[in-house]
């Protein structure tokens, strides 16, 4: 893979992490807005919705990267009815919009309670079809390797994990970040985001175990399918085994650090002291999933020319 | 090249070496407690260097091993070093914007490494990206880490005033920042980005694509500028210039650890400083401690010569509330007193700025919190929890409203008969100190108040006791005279029946004699009870007018000699035992000696420390016998008088020359003595014999 070539996982990996990213905000949203905790929850969410947004504008910058004529990207919306592609730049804008919305919402606290929920929502609605365009771009009869039911699962999968992973160590940062300042009261907010990070530990173990599962399905589909895939699997087993297996190693390691967060009421740490392990944690989430996205597109191999 | 390689390693060595001693010394500095790190990441430096050098001569039967090894040392150094970086830069407060920047990197550091795992499947060696991945992402972040914490370390010991240390850890932080270009920069060369730039040769070939570098270049770097263009322009090795940079390191970083001598020094310094401010606070709190105490035994003393000179009760009072609220630094100082009702105290006396003041007519206490105060406790401190409306109410409007107070109970035979107080402005309560001393107050009230009732009584016994003088006096004198006279009468009108005319005129005779005597008796009785009652112009003053006026109504030539200068310690009761003394002294001069002359000395006297006043009546006549002397009457009373002031009374006279009363009463205060060394002198005393 060249430079421009790896502005593609840049571009897939950043828009999926900022779905699940938003998708757990507003759980953890809809868990704990109740009528006391409402403006304190409005407060917690308004730096990790911040992050959201910067999220989205590095993936979209580094699509940009992966086209020619990055200028020219708009043209796409023209094949809408019959691209995948263009139905992935249509909807990715309509997300990004959506997000931004909601962030200009949540920051200038403009419109109700229930204006910016229900725009939330539909954010999260447009990522979801975004992700699935993503995904679907991909399944190509010329292309046994990704040509198969796992790899929009995958995506999803990918989503999911990078979202609970990157918004725990948002939520923690943020609660340290206003704890050194100290210009507001904390005792409540650590309470919040104590409850919220153990929560998501255990949602990313969840999560871990789904990556896992789909990448063993995908294996197999590849091993089972067609000689051409059968032929990419191959590849993957020889020439990118070091990568592969340093990919599930990592996916182990963010399982063995993640833990002792899950299990913090019973260790006696507090959210603070584990940022350490949620922080890298999230890094090596991150990067089983830039090797994994490296090794989707290393084992293609074409059918015909 | 083994030159330089053996010259790196030696300097590495060093560092590491010197580290390693500066840690067994100990320290309690950030850096001290990140020397292990430093040492470590010394020796394994330096081990690489060798390992290098050692690759790079003939030795071609260990490259094997020796590259193997490497591949363990060289990322192993980069790790020590970004652990002891990493610690220098945490041991110092971070701003709080800086948690942010593990969150900004996350990103790339993770597509980094995805790209760095990436390069190990190529066809490069594998120590290639071992040893290029290790400069880039181990020894750039730790060499950055390093020199940021040393620079922090030197705004640290800057601000600590350790210039010359803190010189060399800032010279410290800039080498490894240079170390941080020319180590964790400039990479051997390998077939992929970005060591296709920065490294020892440029490489034309992808692994991956075969596209060729120049193509793909990124963001148009010019020539010029990568390691390349730097050799042409200065001629010099990377190797070199690392060896370079490790000599420099070695030399600000060893020079640096002479920070920790500095630093012992200056705690050293500092604990002597502390322990002098120690000793002075010390001193300075003693001094003042006896300072206070000082001050409060001197007003404690005042108080008691002013109950034992019988002063006036509220002027005793008032002195007392004064010093209380000079020396409690209080803001208000109140004294009530119980009235006929127990649950009513009534405001008699209290000091607030410079107003010290007996309130007359009493006024009515209605703080329930120095009622409840006076009901619950012999001592009470304000804890804090009043109200400002409870504690504005003690003030009894005179004061600033009070923040904090302090109570004593006056008790009297175990009796609440009032209470003291004092208010403060401020936050700070009483202690228990300042609740000592005023309970101290508080018994000397109650003593002053003890002693007033007790003089009341005196006062009593002794107007009782005059008037039984002045009885008998009148049964002995003008009674007498006015029987005799009855008698006379009956006697002149018999003579007068008989026609007696002779005798009726010698009786006539006698009877103008008896009433001029009583008429004398009379007026020196008067004399007497109007000098006594007028005391208030003083002791000497009172004498000398008596004297006087006795002469007058005498004939007698009276000779007063006054030896008394400056003030004089002496009793109320004394004084007026004195002027008795005197009064029956010249009383029986008048009836008994048949004198022309009487004298009169009052002097001071000083015997065995104790100062005394000393009183000396002579006079010219008859004498008494020894007989007489001791069957007086007069006498007996006047021994009586000085014995009841703990004085002393002596009588030396002889049957015609002359009869000398001598009394010495003693004074209260034997200091005002040192300073007016004032006694009974030979001179004076040989001068009134000579007149006498």
């Amino acid at each position: 893979m060249n430079l421009r070539e790896w502005a593609l996982p840049v571009y897939t990996i950043m828009i999926q992490m900022s779905v699940g990213m938003l998708l757990v905000l507003w759980i953890l949203r809809s868990f704990e807005s109740g009528v006391k905790n409402s403006a304190l929850v409005d407060r917690i969410i308004r730096d990790p919705l911040l992050v959201i947004i910067t999220t989205i504008v590095i993936g979209l910058v580094g699509a940009h990267f992966h086209l020619s004529r990055p200028f020219l990207s708009f043209l796409a919306v023209r094949n809408f009815a019959t691209s995948w592609l263009s139905r992935e730049i249509v909807f990715t804008i309509i997300y990004s919009l959506l997000t931004a919305c909601l962030w200009g919402l949540q920051w200038f606290q403009i419109g109700s309670f229930r204006l910016r929920t229900a725009v939330g929502w539909l954010a999260i609605l447009f990522g979801f079809v975004t992700i699935y365009c993503m995904g679907h771009i991909y399944l190509l009869p010329t292309q046994a390797a990704w040509n198969v039911p796992t790899t929009i699962p995958a995506f999803f999968g990918s989503m999911l994990l990078l979202g609970v992973m990157a918004q725990a160590t948002v939520l923690i940062m943020d609660l340290r970040f206003t704890q050194v300042r100290q210009d507001e009261s904390m005792a409540e907010w650590s309470l919040i985001i104590t409850r919220a990070v153990k929560r998501l530990a255990v949602a990313a173990l969840g999560a871990l175990l789904v990556v896992v599962l789909i990448n063993a399905l995908h294996l197999y589909s590849m091993f089972s399918g067609p000689d051409l895939a059968q032929m990419s699997y191959e590849l993957l087993m020889e020439l990118y085994k070091p990568l592969l297996v340093a990919r599930f190693v990592m996916l182990a390691g963010v399982g063995y650090l993640i833990i002792p967060v899950a299990r913090m009421p019973v260790t006696g740490k507090t959210v603070g002291e584990l940022f350490t392990l949620a922080y890298l944690a999230c890094l090596l989430a991150i990067v089983a999933e830039a090797l994994g996205r490296f090794l989707f597109y290393a084992s293609h191999i074409r059918i015909g020319l | 090249m083994i030159f330089i390689h053996f010259l790196s390693g030696l300097a590495f060595g060093g560092l590491g070496l010197a580290a390693y001693l500066q840690l067994r010394q100990g320290s309690d500095l950030p850096l001290g407690r990140h020397l292990k790190w430093l040492a470590a990441f010394g020796f394994l430096a330096g081990m690489t260097s060798w390992i290098d050098m050692f690759l790079d001569g003939s030795m071609d039967q260990y490259v094997r091993v020796l590259t193997i090894l490497r591949m363990f040392t060289h990322p192993l150094t980069g790790l020590l070093l970004i652990r002891f970086g990493w610690g220098l830069m945490r041991d110092t407060p971070l701003p709080a914007w800086t948690f942010f920047i593990p969150g900004v990197l996350i990103v790339p550091i993770a597509y980094i490494v995805t790209y760095a795992a990436t390069t190990f499947i190529t066809p490069s060696p594998l120590e290639i990206p071992i040893d290029i991945w290790s400069r880039y992402l181990l020894y750039l972040p730790g060499s950055i880490m390093t020199g940021i914490g040393f620079i922090r370390q030197y705004n640290l010991q800057r601000h600590k005033g350790l210039s010359d240390a803190a010189n060399l850890l800032l010279g410290a932080g800039l080498v490894f920042l240079f170390e941080a270009f020319i180590v964790g920069l400039v990479v051997p060369p390998a077939p992929y980005g970005p060591t296709s730039y920065y490294n020892y040769d440029r490489v034309a070939y992808d692994a991956f694509t075969g596209e060729n570098p120049a193509v793909s270049m990124f963001a148009g770097f010019t020539t010029w500028l990568d390691y390349a263009g730097v050799l042409k322009v200065t001629g010099v090795q990377i190797q070199f210039l690392r060896m370079l940079s490790a000599g420099a390191v070695t030399f600000f970083v060893v020079r640096s650890l002479g920070v920790f001598d500095a630093n012992r020094k200056r705690q050293l310094r500092e604990m002597q400083e502390q322990r002098d401010q120690a000793q002075k606070e010390a001193i300075g709190t003693q001094v003042s401690a006896r300072q206070t105490a000082e001050n409060w035994t001197e007003v404690l003393i005042n108080i008691n010569r002013q109950i034992m000179e019988m002063e006036n009760v509220d002027r005793i009072l008032m002195y007392i509330a004064g010093n209380a609220r000079r020396l409690l630094q209080a803001d208000l100082v109140g004294l009530a007193l119980l009235t006929e009702d127990p649950d009513h105290l009534e405001l008699k006396c209290y000091a607030s700025g410079s107003t010290t003041r007996i309130v007359d007519p009493p006024v009515l206490v209605q703080a329930p919190l120095l009622l409840e105060t006076f009901r619950s406790a012999r001592t009470h401190c304000s804890s804090g929890t009043e109200t400002p409306d409870q504690l504005a109410q003690i003030t009894c409007g005179l004061g600033q409203p009070a923040r904090g107070f302090g109570s004593v109970r006056l008790e009297l035979d175990n009796q609440p008969i009032g209470l003291l107080w004092a208010t403060r402005p401020e936050e700070e309560q009483c202690s228990e100190t300042d609740l000592i001393w005023l309970e101290c107050m508080a018994d000397q009230v109650v003593i002053a108040i003890q002693h007033g009732m007790m003089t009341s009584q005196l006062q009593s016994l002794s107007i009782t006791e005059e008037r039984g003088r002045i009885a008998r006096d009148m049964h002995d004198g003008l009674a007498q005279v006015l029987g005799y006279l009855n008698l006379e009468v009956q006697t002149l009108g018999a003579l007068h029946k008989q026609g007696r005319g002779d005798a009726l005129i010698a009786e006539l005779e006698k009877m103008r004699e008896a009433i001029n005597l009583a008429n004398a008796d009379v007026r020196e009785n008067i004399l007497s009870l109007r000098t006594t009652l007028a005391s208030e112009k003083g002791l000497v003053s009172a004498i000398a007018e008596y004297l006087d006026e006795f002469g007058v109504q005498t004939g007698l030539e009276t000779c007063f000699v006054n030896e008394l200068e400056g003030e004089f310690k002496l009793s109320s009761i004394a004084e007026v035992q004195l002027v008795c003394i005197l009064q029956e002294s010249l009383a029986n001069i008048r009836k008994h000696a048949r004198a022309m002359k009487i004298d009169v000395l009052l002097a001071r006297r000083v015997e065995n420390g104790q100062e005394s006043i000393y009183l000396e009546v002579s006079d010219n006549g008859v004498g008494l016998s020894e007989k007489t002397s001791a069957h007086s009457f007069g006498l007996k009373t006047m021994k009586e008088r000085a014995n009841s002031v703990s004085g002393k009374l002596e009588l030396h006279s002889a049957p015609g020359a002359g009869t000398t009363v001598v009394c010495q009463l003693p004074c209260l205060d034997t200091e005002g003595l040192k300073k007016n060394p004032l006694v009974f002198s030979q001179k004076n005393r040989a001068t009134l014999l000579k007149d006498g």
